[in-house]
């Protein structure tokens, strides 16, 4: 089940600013500190900075769902590009090593690509939904602004299987997964 | 099969505490006991855990990684580990006395010499370790087989934790209400109530059993090595099989038990009454018995060929070329970037082709000229398959498995399984957890160890069995196995 902030941010498209009043009511009543107020991304039970909700990764090849500027999958830990099959891959696609060199057969022959899908579209394809991307919001992670990014659905469920909320999505749009860009600016 | 395990290992532990250690170690943390109070009681309950645990990790993990270095996980390793968890299991249910016996016990100065909580870690892990004092199970012996045979260290780390779970909990339970009526009441039963042991090891027969089961019906086959190390690109036709090895060249096995024959060329392919080579720009067909060369084809670039009765079909860059073997033209049959490797069955030509946006498996009827996709699919890699009368083997990659998979009349099975080649993150980032669904948190990928990087790669199809290659890449270099299926 969802929280009661969550609850909250029900029928609304701008999510982060209901959270962050959730959150200063749960302060005043609670006796929450100030520092929970400034710091929302930071909250303990959430599995990744800056998500302060329940919903789920969508589906990425690795795991925690890092993604570049235009929706592919990026290891999580370093920023590299990722195929779908969450092999390492060079510019080009082709799959790397953890030293950059391509992976090769036992004669030397590179090993084929594989496909390389926004891990949006593949949390599509694979929950046979459709999906988007459509607002997005933006919290201080680790140093750095990191931009949270919602895939959207018009499915009634949310990938944990329970009822979806609507997050950052537009129109008739709820959140199915979440992602995340990191950015490069400073925080 | 993890779970199994990890329940076999807990309720052997259990087992344990009849043991005069188990007892010995009640008393020990008892509050009136050497503990003296109820706060020391709770420190040393706290530190025997830590101990228990970490000598079960230690005992059944060090197991699996012996197993590993070792080559464990072969279908004979495996068969072994279930037949000794089958007869560990008649063991226990007929409740027979415990052979080999370990006549030993924990020091006793200690918990008189030493800090109790210290004493209590130091005995946590003599416990947890299993093979250190009295055994009273044959659970013990039949778990250290397995953690070896499967060779998983991931798995016989579970065990160990299930293992030294089981080996505290009887203790912690006990200690603390030691001097109450209610802990006298149990600690008397368990002294003087056989049957209660009795039903444990009866219980260790049912794991065992169920492990067993497990072991030997599973969905996914063990693999073995077959053929010389680093061999690598089977073909095979009837009892015969034909691989490559990197740096040597090609190699026929033409039985199990007989020695590989040397072949005069490289990369050869089996298929029909023929072989076929690859000697420099030229692929050489040749007969099975005696090796009589039939056909010599200009094949400029070739690095993979398949042959049949009628056919021979080859790669060369980024094309994939026939010839019929009663003479005639070359034909070219599809070109790709990533067009793989070629394997014939009578006039049936299959092949990988993947492209940017789909993996596909493809079959060219070289008698027509027909060609048709068998199978096509996104997000996964669909590699090097290999045709047998209605049969079709290939590996499927996907971000989670890597399957050596058979497919026969629009059912498919999985022969083998295995890690994926990318190695995930822990779903989270440190320091926080994963989100529910439900009341589950949703099972994660197995991972390949750290820095180890595996492929299953090409195949080849026999009647009783099937054939893969895997490749392994590792910091210190790569090297590939030929590793064989029962069908």
């Amino acid at each position: 089940m969802p929280d009661g902030f969550e609850r909250l941010a029900v029928g609304t498209s701008r999510r982060g600013f209901l959270a962050r009043v959730g959150a200063a009511i749960t302060a005043v009543a609670g006796g929450r500190t100030a520092g929970s107020l400034v710091a929302p991304g930071e909250a303990d039970a959430y599995h990744f900075c800056g998500h302060v909700y329940t919903t789920d990764s969508c589906p990425h090849p690795t795991g925690l769902p890092r993604i570049d500027r235009r929706g592919f999958p990026l290891r999580a830990k370093d920023g590299h590009r990722l195929d779908d099959l969450g092999r390492l891959v060079d510019a080009d696609g082709a799959p790397v090593d953890e030293d950059g060199r391509r992976l090769r057969d036992a004669d030397g022959r590179p090993l084929p690509p594989g496909t390389r899908t926004r891990v949006c579209q593949a949390t599509g394809e694979e929950f046979d939904i459709p999906v988007r991307t459509d607002g997005a919001w933006y919290r201080c992670c680790g140093g750095q602004v990191r931009k949270l990014v919602d895939c959207c659905s018009t499915n009634r469920t949310r990938i944990n299987g329970d009822r979806a909320l609507k997050g950052y999505c537009y129109a008739d749009r709820k959140v199915f997964c979440v992602m995340y860009y990191d950015t490069r600016v400073p925080c | 099969m993890l779970t199994l395990v990890v329940v076999a290992a807990v309720v052997a532990g259990l087992t344990g505490a009849w043991s005069p250690c188990g007892f010995s170690m009640v008393e020990t943390l008892a509050p009136h006991g050497y503990a003296g109070r109820r706060r020391v009681t709770l420190a040393a309950c706290a530190t025997f855990s830590l101990g228990a645990l970490a000598g079960g990790v230690i005992t059944f993990g060090g197991l699996a990684l012996l197993g590993d270095a070792l080559g464990a996980g072969g279908a004979l390793t495996v068969a072994v580990a279930a037949a000794v968890a089958l007869v560990a299991a008649v063991g226990e249910a007929r409740g027979t006395r415990i052979v080999p016996q370990v006549r030993r016990q924990v020091p006793e100065p200690w918990r008189r010499t030493l800090p109790v909580p210290l004493a209590a870690a130091l005995y946590g892990v003599l416990l947890g370790l299993g093979f250190t004092t009295f055994i009273l199970t044959f659970a013990v012996w039949a778990l250290a087989a397995l953690s070896v045979a499967l060779g998983d260290p991931a798995l016989g780390a579970a065990i160990g934790v299930g293992f030294g779970l089981g080996r505290l909990l009887p203790v912690i339970v006990l200690a603390p209400v030691a001097d109450s009526e209610r802990g006298s009441r149990i600690h008397a039963a368990m002294a003087e109530r056989p049957a209660i042991l009795r039903t444990l090891r009866a219980l260790d027969a049912v794991a065992l059993v169920a492990c067993a089961l497990a072991l030997g019906t599973g969905p996914a086959q063990a693999a073995d090595p077959v053929g010389p190390p680093s061999a690598t690109d089977p073909s095979a036709a009837g009892d015969v099989l034909a691989f490559h090895v990197p740096g040597a060249g090609g190699a026929l096995l033409r039985g199990p038990t007989v020695a590989a024959e040397p072949l005069p060329g490289r990369f050869p392919a089996v298929g029909g009454p023929h072989v076929a080579w690859i000697d420099g720009d030229t692929v050489t067909v040749a007969t099975l018995d005696g090796l009589t060369p039939v056909a010599a084809v200009a094949a400029a670039g070739a690095d993979a060929v398949a042959v049949s009765a009628g056919w021979v079909a080859w790669r060369a860059g980024s094309s994939l070329r026939a010839r019929p073997l009663a003479g005639g033209a070359t034909r070219r049959v599809d070109r790709g970037a990533d067009i793989g490797r070629p394997s014939l069955d009578g006039d049936r030509l299959v092949y990988h082709l993947t492209t940017r946006s789909r993996s596909r498996l493809l079959e060219a009827n070289l008698a027509t000229g027909v060609r048709q996709a068998l199978l096509t699919e996104r997000r996964a890699l669909l590699l090097n398959p290999s045709r047998l009368g209605e049969a079709l083997l290939f590996v499927r990659s996907t971000r989670t498995r890597q399957l050596l998979q058979l497919r026969k009349g629009g059912r498919e099975r999985t022969l083998h399984s295995t890690v994926p080649t990318g190695r995930r993150d822990a779903g989270r980032e440190p320091g926080r957890r994963r989100h529910r669904y439900g009341d589950r948190v949703p099972a994660l990928a197995e991972r390949p160890g750290p820095g180890r990087t595996d492929t299953l790669w090409t195949t080849a199809l026999a009647p009783g069995a099937a054939y893969v290659t895997r490749l392994r890449a590792t910091s210190s270099g790569a090297d590939a196995a030929l590793l064989r299926v029962a069908r």
